[in-house]
């Protein structure tokens, strides 16, 4: 008898198990589950999971894994409080003040303070990290800690953009103790207060992760974020069809049209922030004088190259500014699609325009170049593509030793991020040599304040200024769409297209 | 004997020695005539100028090509490979990590192409101008004609993405379990195998077609021995030679088909690890590389003079 009974026993066990485990269907549908595994594609594999060296999105991506960044951006770009449960900023702009949340640590268990988050840009800024978002930091005169859990940015200049860079890369910050101890081996060690902890790196096949279970923000809900590098991108598209892959980021255009219409995956569209565009150097022949830039502008069919190249998936642009920023499209007087009104220009302008344009060897980019080079030759432009590898385009182009180029910029949090270095006189990537004493007087007058209102004017100003002068000639702004398994839950639509891995749950 | 062996030896090893210096020195040329700039990919594109000069000259990307070539290879001779520019990880390391799966993929393609290539061709020549022999004539050249990196897809899309039997990418470790790795591989391998099996196929038929017809080949068959037992037996050494051949120098083949195939699948072997270091100038990481490969292509064609010897006592040196 003692044998049956047990027996009797651990099925009603096992079958009191099931009833436990299975969760009700009703209880399914409402607030996110705990558990499971994500897995992510990257375009390649992190270099290292330091700030020092992220430089791609992918790299951001798996930077707010492990780090929290001390301050974030909403759905429309607005700046909220994250690791800094405050912020203030001078009347002049000229210096910010943080209150840190307190009871916050590191996954290595030492506290989150004043004293680290000056550490963590002390190194950021020291010239031996060779930390490549440096040049966001240039402004900076000093940073103190003001009290355990305060930290006062001084400024050299007015700098009202200064605290959009507190929510990017800068913003994530490392556990100083981790940085003693670890030395050149930090990158292969993280340590910062974010959502998941490094679990395994096997370098060029995947970085894994698991739930930080004293995250400051709550509950997370996954056991486990994994990110694979897959260069390919039929690749990513492919393990996402085959169940192998939860979210494909950076997915191409006629993977997010078919999906759209299949309805098998999520689309997760997070809207934009910079945007691409023929970028004109206006020292060299015929683009330096305005008419020619214009008829330029005129000429080319913005819809068209968007249905071409985008399948019509992203935004005609007519400003420097993504969905994500304010003076996204406040713009008037940018040139239409008019192909007479460009002959006119042109014959005013009285001699030939030969152009040359210099493009990354990419299909895409010599797609878009191609559909230029017909659109100009309508009007009467002649125009020779130049291909360029990609690091060899970026050096033309901070050499100036280019006349026409197609490029993008996958633009910053703040208006500011997205025109300063390019249009101020002295801007430190004054790529096409632009020099407009008013131009100036708006860019630095849209660091001068932080009052919201005041600011949408200046760059209000500044588009219609840019729509007069086209040193650049706007094409499309662009989204990093992402496909997502319809199981992955809790994803918000933030502009700078990373998922806040924290948030996302798994349905199953 | 001993003499010879010797002498064989010492040309060998020259020749290795010859290859190997030809091999670097061309990739260091071709990697600094190469557009694009190691500084600029390393600190980004808003990087200044004169940060970006001041890189170049740290990194001595300022210095003339010789002077640099000759640096790299008096460090590599005393085996630092260096680190790399990127990822300031040492090169040496990062080989020993990727290397291990990059010949895992071979071996396993090598296997599966024999395993296919070996009977398909005895068929083919026992059935010589047969119907059967007709269609893996016609599978071979349709087989050989499509491209790796389409096979691979295909495959991905038939067994990952309709049938769901294996993964479509990504790499499983040993340690993880035998079967979930070799499920990870196969694939891959697969695809590499259904390029070599037609040129193994095709090339053991013509030599076993020529082998059967032979004198000792008609002597078999009036002793009286079954169809099995000379085929196998009598025929398949003598007609192998060739192929012991090609299989060996498509080893060193393989490793350029890895390239591709490491990336379609996302491997984490040298293959993928060249593709992305050439991506990023990480030019010391694309000359480690470069040595490894040419260093096994030619032990590789070292072992298959021996492996020549050992089939074929004709060849065996002193006799």
């Amino acid at each position: 008898m003692p044998r049956t009974r047990r027996a009797f026993l651990s099925v009603a066990a096992i079958a009191a198990a099931i009833v436990a485990t299975v969760p009700a269907p009703e209880a399914r549908a409402d607030g996110p589950r705990r558990g499971g595994s994500l897995s992510i594609a990257l375009e390649a594999d992190v270099v290292g999971i330091d700030p020092l060296s992220f430089s791609s999105y992918n790299d951001k991506q798996v930077g707010i894994t492990v780090y929290d960044t001390l301050l974030d951006i909403d759905p429309k770009g607005g700046l909220r409080p994250n690791l800094a449960e405050r912020f203030e900023a001078s009347p002049d702009a000229t210096s910010f003040r943080l209150e840190l949340r307190r009871n916050v640590k590191f996954h290595d268990d030492t506290p989150f303070d004043a004293q680290a988050v000056v550490a963590h840009f002390k190194r950021l800024m020291d010239p031996r990290s060779r930390y490549r978002f440096v040049s966001d930091l240039a402004g900076v005169a000093s940073v103190e800690a003001t009290g355990s859990h305060e930290v006062t940015f001084r400024m050299k200049a007015p700098s009202a953009h200064f605290l959009a860079v507190l929510a990017d890369v800068s913003g994530m910050v490392v556990s100083p103790a981790a940085v003693q101890k670890h030395g050149d081996a930090y990158a292969s060690n993280p340590v910062g207060t974010g959502p998941f902890v490094l679990k395994e790196w096997r370098r060029g096949a995947q970085v894994s992760f698991v739930r930080n279970p004293a995250w400051w923000k709550g509950p997370v809900h996954l056991d486990e974020v994994v990110y694979r590098p897959m260069p390919d991108t039929d690749t990513r598209i492919a393990s996402l069809k085959a169940g192998n892959l939860d979210v494909a980021m950076n997915a191409p255009g006629k993977d997010v049209i078919e999906a759209r219409g299949a309805r098998k995956f999520t689309v997760l569209d997070p809207g934009s922030l910079g945007s691409t565009f023929v970028m004109l150097n206006v020292e060299k022949p015929d683009v330096s004088d305005v008419k020619v830039r214009r008829a330029m502008a005129h000429a080319i069919d913005r819809d068209a190259i968007n249905k071409v190249v985008n399948k019509g998936l992203m935004k005609v642009a007519s400003t420097p500014f993504g969905t994500g920023l304010a003076p996204h499209e406040r713009v008037e007087g940018y040139p239409k699609f008019d192909p007479a009104a460009s002959r006119k220009l042109l014959a005013e302008y009285g001699k030939p325009v030969k152009l040359r344009v210099s493009v990354q060897n990419a299909p895409l980019s010599m797609l878009t170049a191609q559909a230029l080079q017909q659109m100009w030759k309508k009007v009467g432009i002649e125009a020779e593509i130049v291909p360029f590898e990609q690091t060899a385009l970026i050096r033309a182009a901070n050499t100036r030793d280019y006349q026409v180029m197609l490029y993008r910029w996958q633009g910053g949090v703040d208006p500011d991020r997205n025109v300063y270095i390019f249009f101020h006189s002295k801007g430190s990537a004054n790529r096409t040599a632009f020099s407009n004493p008013e131009m100036d007087r708006l860019l630095e007058a849209g660091r001068a304040t932080t009052d919201p209102a005041k600011r949408l004017e200046v760059y209000t100003a500044i588009n219609n200024l840019l729509a007069r002068e086209t040193p650049y000639l706007f094409l499309s702004y662009f989204n990093n769409f992402s496909l997502a398994q319809p199981s992955v839950k809790g994803v918000a639509a933030i502009p700078d297209g990373l998922i806040r891995v924290g948030e996302v749950w798994k349905d199953r | 004997m001993d003499a010879r062996w010797r002498r064989r030896l010492r040309t060998q090893v020259a020749t290795l020695l010859a290859v190997l210096l030809a091999a670097t020195a061309l990739t260091f040329a071709i990697t600094a005539v190469l557009p694009g700039d190691a500084a600029v990919a390393i600190l980004g594109e808003t990087a200044s100028q004169e940060d970006v000069a001041a890189l170049r000259r740290e990194l001595g990307l300022e210095r003339p090509v010789a002077v640099r070539y000759g640096e790299w290879l008096l460090q590599a001779v005393r085996g630092d490979l260096g680190t790399s520019y990127r990822t300031r990880e040492r090169i040496a390391t990062m080989i020993a990590d990727r290397l291990p799966v990059t010949l895992e993929l071979i071996l396993l393609a090598q296997a599966l192409a024999l395993a296919m290539a070996v009977p398909a061709g005895i068929l083919a020549a026992y059935r010589s101008r047969s119907r059967t022999d007709a269609a893996l004539g016609a599978l071979s050249i349709g087989l050989l004609s499509t491209p790796a990196f389409v096979k691979g897809i295909v495959l991905i899309y038939v067994f990952s993405v309709g049938l769901g039997w294996l993964p479509a990418s990504g790499f499983v470790p040993l340690s993880e379990g035998l079967w979930a790795n070799l499920g990870s591989l196969l694939l891959p391998a697969l695809a590499l195998a259904l390029a070599e099996f037609p040129v193994y196929m095709r090339l053991l038929r013509a030599d076993m077609i020529a082998t059967l017809q032979q004198d000792y080949g008609l002597v078999a068959r009036a002793k009286g021995l079954g169809v099995r037992e000379i085929l196998l037996r009598h025929a398949l050494r003598p007609s192998s030679l060739s192929l012991v051949t090609v299989v060996g120098i498509n080893l060193g083949r393989l490793v350029g088909g890895a390239v591709i195939i490491e990336t379609l699948f996302a491997l984490p072997g040298i293959g993928q690890m060249l593709v992305s270091a050439v991506y990023q100038h990480d030019h010391f990481v694309v000359q480690g590389v470069v040595l490894v490969i040419a260093t096994g292509f030619v032990l590789i064609n070292l072992a298959v003079d021996l492996a020549y010897a050992a089939l074929d006592p004709r060849v065996r040196i002193g006799e």
